[in-house]
């Protein structure tokens, strides 16, 4: 049977039927982007494989029992498992992921409007090297919905949902996250020029 | 770059866009709302997704393989 073929709903019918390569092609088909999703959030290998872990033990759980919704999508519904996951996590932990700027956040006190060392300069440079580095500079609300949105191929509303805002507030921080990356971009470009 | 520059900065890209009505697919609540402001925006979006996605890292296969030999462990 080829399974890269079947869609998401036919592998986990397959899957609920008893035939564990429905599984394996589920879990091949979006490890990538839930255990991404994780890792950005809580910057830590062996912490993101635990969480990813647990998320699948979630999944797996669910779809024996018979309790899986159809009417959502699988990966949203996957990605909201290992959302809620990690926040337990920091909440466990007692500390938030980045400090928390607020939807008014000004990315340019981030990126330094101070007098700096030339070592401290070549330092921010080297952070600022690659788009990763750049999302983890993003406020806690931002790049969350930004991981959720691209990573985890959330609506807006599931988004909302889980971060209880707003369907526009979540539509307002994906833009600022966008916005706030393409400045920092426009900035580091700009710094390397000069 | 002065703050007072960098707030009229942030501004422009400020939170207008939320009254913009479009063809955007997004309804709520009876209104409208739209993902982009503008073409750029959009073009922005589009052109990182890709490295966006060249940002995926897997898991360790150990970890895959635990999961799968749970999963058989409940038949």
């Amino acid at each position: 049977m080829d399974f890269n073929l079947k869609s998401d709903q036919d592998l986990i019918h397959l899957y609920i039927a008893g035939e564990e390569g429905g599984l394996v092609e589920l879990i091949r088909r979006y490890q990538s982007k839930i255990y991404t999703s994780i890792y950005l959030l809580v910057k830590d290998e062996y912490l993101a494989e635990d969480i990813f872990q647990d998320t699948f033990i979630k999944v797996i759980n669910t779809l024996k029992a018979g309790k899986y919704n159809e009417e959502g999508k699988f990966l949203p519904w996957v990605s909201r498992i290992a959302h809620n996951l990690v926040i337990d996590h920091f909440r466990r932990e007692k500390r938030t992921p980045l400090v928390s700027g607020g939807d008014d956040f000004d990315i340019f006190e981030v990126l330094g409007n101070y007098d700096e060392s030339t070592e401290d300069r070549m330092v921010r440079e080297q952070t600022h090297k690659d788009l990763k580095a750049l999302i983890h500079l993003l406020p806690a609300e931002q790049k969350e919905v930004l991981i959720m949105r691209h990573f985890g191929d959330m609506s807006f509303k599931e988004i909302a949902d889980v971060t209880e805002v707003s369907i526009n507030t979540a539509l307002g921080r994906m833009r600022y996250a966008l916005n706030n990356l393409r400045k920092m971009m426009q900035t580091k470009e700009l710094s390397l020029k000069n | 770059m002065s703050n007072t520059h960098t707030k009229k900065l942030m501004d422009k890209t400020s939170t207008n866009f939320l009254n913009t009505f479009s063809n955007s697919n997004a309804m709520v609540e009876g209104l409208e709302v739209t993902e982009y402001a503008d073409a750029d925006e959009l073009m922005f979006h589009h052109s990182i997704r890709t490295e966006l996605d060249a940002l995926q890292v897997k898991p360790r296969q150990q970890t895959i393989e635990k999961l799968l030999k749970y999963s058989k462990s409940l038949r």
